[in-house]
Parts: structure tokens; sequence; C-alpha cells
């Protein structure tokens, strides 16, 4: 395992963390709320703070993967050298949609550190929310070259990167 | 050129790109960022790209597809699709057809806990089609039983597709849950007819019933299935009766699914561990697809698309009846070439607000499109549950799944026609919940 996969599955525990943290606190809420008849402040902060860590810090995994949707009606019809070139534009041109999203977080995320923007319930940094999504798309501008990189290094037409053979990897609930 | 021009060329600029195998992410964030560019300029483009990811940090509502589809991966690591299965058998039992009847039950189950049709058609078909082939039924039936049932996952109630509907059109996601309640137990009631017809007209199509089990036992079978329905009645239950929000019962639904894979001993903390790392992956390939859809969504509104299509369809002066079969039949057409995600982001922005300048109510619709869409995932050439089917069965050929599915098409064609007739299908059972 090199050093790319095992921070990007770290992040990706990072994002499960904050997914079970979500889930924790909107049951203290509910619980307070029926039982005690009091709302915890600012649970729907943390439930947001928790939402954008869970997205943005598992994305650079799947792009490292190959996992976002694909359609492969056309690889029946395809040579293996067709397919091959097909594949690789494909991971250049995600490759350059993601570097430019990653490139354009950056400055939004700075103005908010001289802002000082915070939350209304418990002031929290609006830095905190930027802070996931600048990793997540900076990690997954880097993951999307090593992917684009993987694929003009392959020679086959199916393509090695792992979850990217069957084309449709990922679940995302269709779904 | 017109603006609107513009825009109408960025759904077939999306189509091909995406027929060409770009992510379908990328090819609307990249279709969405160049318009942009074009209508407006790059500055504002490249703005609008970095800018709108922070959306998700805005949007609470949003926080319900993770725990949905949590509380679908911790049940199917239970078992539960085994024992909805175990009790469908013995409500149908006694019958030609039983098993095949039982997947389609059991998947129904299934997607009252699962919002996600390809987990429902993965999952049971791991289950059902085994036993089928083991009792001689024919490959056809029981392929297609389990790839046209597991769209039943996404139109009952928790629906990750019905949720990102009520994103993307600004609905309500508690009424569009009781909207798709109804006509999802009818298309489940019409499938089981389908394979009645089926075995009637061709007996060898499956074998002759088993024995038939006494009461006991089918009550002991039945049974089997309680810990769906508490699942269900827990979470999308307390939506219905206005004790939770969706994210609240959905959080809810999570912790119940884990609590009761606990009591029964089985699943452990590898298994809540496993389901959270799937999760998390499959949110954020999903939302990659919603954030670059919102990018597209702004360029659209910029091309004034959606506005000048309803000036033109009024203008045209055809009842609302003939436009809507058109909107059904482009949904048909597309459905056999792109996944249901990206059908739902790149089309409601522009067919949603000409549908309700026609009267149609925008909760029905929802639930009208889901089930198109649904058409879409066992439609050739690109029928998602029967790829999925494929890979669990891989000696079963695309061929015989494709004429597997090819009579179950007639139920959905017929709740089309139902919802057309008859709107308070869907829209009862919201209206008496909430008025």
């Amino acid at each position: 395992m090199n050093v790319l996969t095992r921070v990007l599955a770290a992040l990706r525990t990072v994002a499960a963390v904050a997914l079970l943290a979500m889930m924790l606190v909107t049951i203290v809420d509910v619980t307070m709320r029926s039982v005690l008849n009091e709302l915890v402040l600012g649970a729907v902060e943390l439930v947001q703070l928790a939402l954008v860590a869970t997205v943005y810090l598992a994305l650079p995994e799947t792009l490292l993967r190959g996992e976002h949707i694909t359609v492969d009606v056309v690889d029946q019809a395809l040579s293996p050298t067709a397919l091959r070139r097909l594949r690789r534009i494909a991971a250049i041109v995600t490759t350059l949609l993601v570097v430019a999203l990653a490139w354009r977080t950056i400055p939004p995320a700075l103005d908010t550190i001289e802002i000082g923007d915070l939350t209304t319930d418990l002031g929290i940094s609006l830095v905190w929310y930027w802070l996931p999504l600048v990793v997540g798309a900076v990690a997954g501008a880097v993951a999307a070259v090593v992917y684009a990189v993987g694929e003009f290094a392959d020679r086959s037409a199916a393509g090695s990167a792992p979850g990217s053979a069957a084309g449709h990897a990922a679940d995302p609930g269709d779904a | 050129m017109a603006t609107e021009w513009i825009g109408l060329l960025s759904i077939f600029a999306i189509v091909a790109l995406v027929l060409f195998r770009i992510p379908v992410a990328v090819a609307m964030g990249l279709v969405g960022t160049i318009g942009y560019a074009i209508v407006d300029d790059w500055s504002a483009a490249l703005n609008r790209l970095g800018n709108t990811p922070f959306e998700l940090a805005e949007g609470y509502s949003f926080s319900v597809v993770p725990l949905f589809l949590l509380m679908g991966a911790v049940a199917a690591r239970s078992g539960m699709s085994g024992d909805l299965f175990r009790s469908a058998n013995a409500m149908f039992a006694g019958r030609r057809g039983t098993v095949a009847m039982a997947a389609v039950g059991a998947c129904a189950g299934f997607g009252a806990i699962c919002g996600s049709s390809l987990a429902t058609a993965a999952t049971m078909s791991r289950i059902a089609i085994p036993e089928m082939r083991r009792l001689g039924y024919d490959e056809r039936l029981a392929a297609g039983a389990v790839a046209s049932g597991g769209t039943l996952g996404i139109l009952i109630p928790p629906s990750v597709i019905l949720i990102v509907y009520a994103v993307i059109a600004q609905e309500s996601v508690a009424l569009l849950f009781a909207a798709g309640l109804i006509p999802g137990l009818v298309l489940t009631a019409l499938h089981v007819v389908v394979i009645w017809a089926l075995v009637t007209r061709r007996p060898e199509l499956a074998p002759a019933a088993h024995r038939q089990p006494d009461w006991r036992e089918r009550l002991r079978d039945v049974a089997a299935m309680w810990q769906m329905l508490v699942l269900f009645v827990i979470s999308v239950g307390g939506i219905y009766v206005g004790l939770f929000s969706p994210t609240e019962a959905a959080a809810v639904g999570c912790l119940g699914a884990i609590a009761l894979g606990f009591a029964t001993r089985r699943i452990g903390i590898r298994a809540v561990v496993e389901s959270l790392g799937e999760t998390v992956r499959t949110t954020a390939v999903l939302f990659f697809i919603v954030i670059m859809a919102f990018i597209y969504a702004y360029f659209l509104v910029l091309t004034r698309l959606p506005q000048s299509l309803v000036e033109f369809v009024t203008a045209l002066g055809w009842s609302p009846l003939a436009v809507m079969l058109l909107v059904i039949a482009f949904y048909l057409i597309l459905g056999c070439f792109l996944d249901a995600i990206g059908m739902i982001l790149i089309t409601v922005p522009v067919f949603g607000p000409m549908v309700t300048g026609l009267g149609y109510d925008p909760v029905w619709f929802g639930i009208l499109v889901v089930l198109v869409v649904e058409i879409g995932l066992i439609t050739p050439p690109v029928g998602m549950n029967l790829f999925v089917i494929r890979a669990q069965q891989p000696d079963i050929s695309i061929a015989t799944l494709y004429r597997g599915v090819l009579p179950f098409l007639s139920a959905g064609a017929i709740l089309i026609a139902l919802l057309l007739a008859f709107p308070r299908l869907a829209l009862w059972l919201p209206q008496l919940l909430y008025g």
C-alpha cells in the first residue's frame, strides 16, 4: 500500500467517523426533544459540518479507484485500442475538472479566514466547514492525476484501477 | 446564438459525453462550467465552480441521504433479506410461481428499509435466483422477477432517488415519501399479477406448487420479517405521523438497524465499520454528481431554457396530457442510455417548471419521473439492475436477462397509465397525512 493510498484511506476513515457522529448527534437531539422537551443547541450546525466531512473526505479515494458512475454501453462495439483511448480521455477530462475545482475552492476558503464568519448557535468558524472541502478537493485532484497516470501506463482495454473494470463500481443509491 | 439554444445543446452534449464514457458527474460539471462561461464569462463560471460545493454545508436536509444509505447497508449485512424471502414464500405458498412472487415481495420489503434499487437487486439476486434455479424455475422468469422487483426499492420509501428529486425540485421529502408508498405497493401487486399470468399461460416456466404449509408454519415464517417491519415503522412511519423529520428518521433507523443486528447477534462491530466505509464512498460518488448537477442547473437558469420551454409549450396549445405523454416518451428513450440519478438531475430543472406550469402537481410528477426512471433501470442497453444480476450470476446470459424482464415492463406501463388517469393514487396519502 503506497503513501497516497494510506492517506486517502485515513481521510475515508475520518469521513466514516463524521457519518457516525452525524447519526449520534441527531439521535441525541431527537431523544432530548422527545424525553426532556429540550433542543440540543447547534445540532443542525454539527450535522452540516459532519456532512461536509463525510462527502468531501471520502471523495478522493473514489477518484483514485475510478468509482464514479460511467456508462459503458459502447464497450462492446469498440476495439481494445479505441476503448483504451476513451478511458484515457475520460481520465484527463476528470482530472482537469477536479484540478479546476480544487484551485477555485481555495480563494473563497481564504476569504472566510479573513472575514472570520461564525455559525449562529455554536459560533463555529466557517473555516472548519471549508477545511474538509479544500482538503478533499486537493487530495481528489492528486488522486485524479494518479488515476490518469495509471490509465496511461496500463496497456489493457479493461483498465487496471480497482473498480474501473465494472464501469458501475459504486452504487450511488441509484440508484 | 440565443442562450436558450445553448441550453438545449448542452443536454445533447452531456448525453454524448456520458455515452463516450465520461463519468456522469464530470460531464455535468464540465458542460455546466463551459456553458456558464459562454453565456456569462470565465471568471464567473470558475467562481461558480469553486463556490457551489460549499452549498452542501448549508443543506441540512442532504444529511438524510447517507443516513438512509447506512441503514440499508447495515440491514443488508444483518440477513434481513433472507428473512423477508422466507416470509414472502410463506405468504404466497401453494401456488405455481410461489418463489418468483416471493422474490418480488421480498424486494418490496427490502425496498422499505433500503433506498437503493441496485442494492435491492444485488441482495435479492444472491438469495432468490439460486433458490429458483435449484427448484427448476426458468432462468428468464427467475432473473426477470429479481431485476424488475429490484426497481421497487426506489419507489417504496425510503428512496434515495426520491430524495434527489426533492433536492433538485425543492420539494418536501416527507411529501414524496408519502406519495411513493401506494404506487409502490400497486407496482408490487402488478409484478405478482405478471408472474401469475406468465405461469398460468406457460406452466413450464415454474414447477408445480409444493406442499402447502399448515397455518402454524406459515404464521411463523411470515413473522420472520418483524425486523423489517420494526425498522420501517420507526423510520418511515415516524415521518408519516410527524414524529421525526426525514434526517431524524434516518438516524433512528440506522441506530435501530445496528441495535437489531447486535441483539440478534447477526452483525458485530466489523460489519458496522464495513457499512460505514461503504456508505461514505457511495455518498461521495452520489454527492459529486449532485454538486455538479447544481453547477449545471445554475447554467440552465442563466440560459432561460426552462422558462422558454414553458412559453413554447403554452404557445403550442397542446393538451397537458399530450405534453405529458411526450415527456414520458422522452424519459423512456433517455432511460435506455442514462443512469437514474443523472437523468433526474439533468431533466428535472428543464421539465419541472414546464410540467407545473401545465397544472400538474410537482409531487405527483416526482413519483411519475421515478417510476419512468425505474423502467430505465431494466431496459437495454443500459439497464443497471441487469448488470448487477449479471455480475452476481455470470452464467445467465445478458440476452436471457433482457427476455426475462420484458414481460415486467407491462407492470410499469400499467402503473404509468393509472397515475395519469388517477393522480390521487400518489396524492391521496400526502393529502391525508399533511393536509
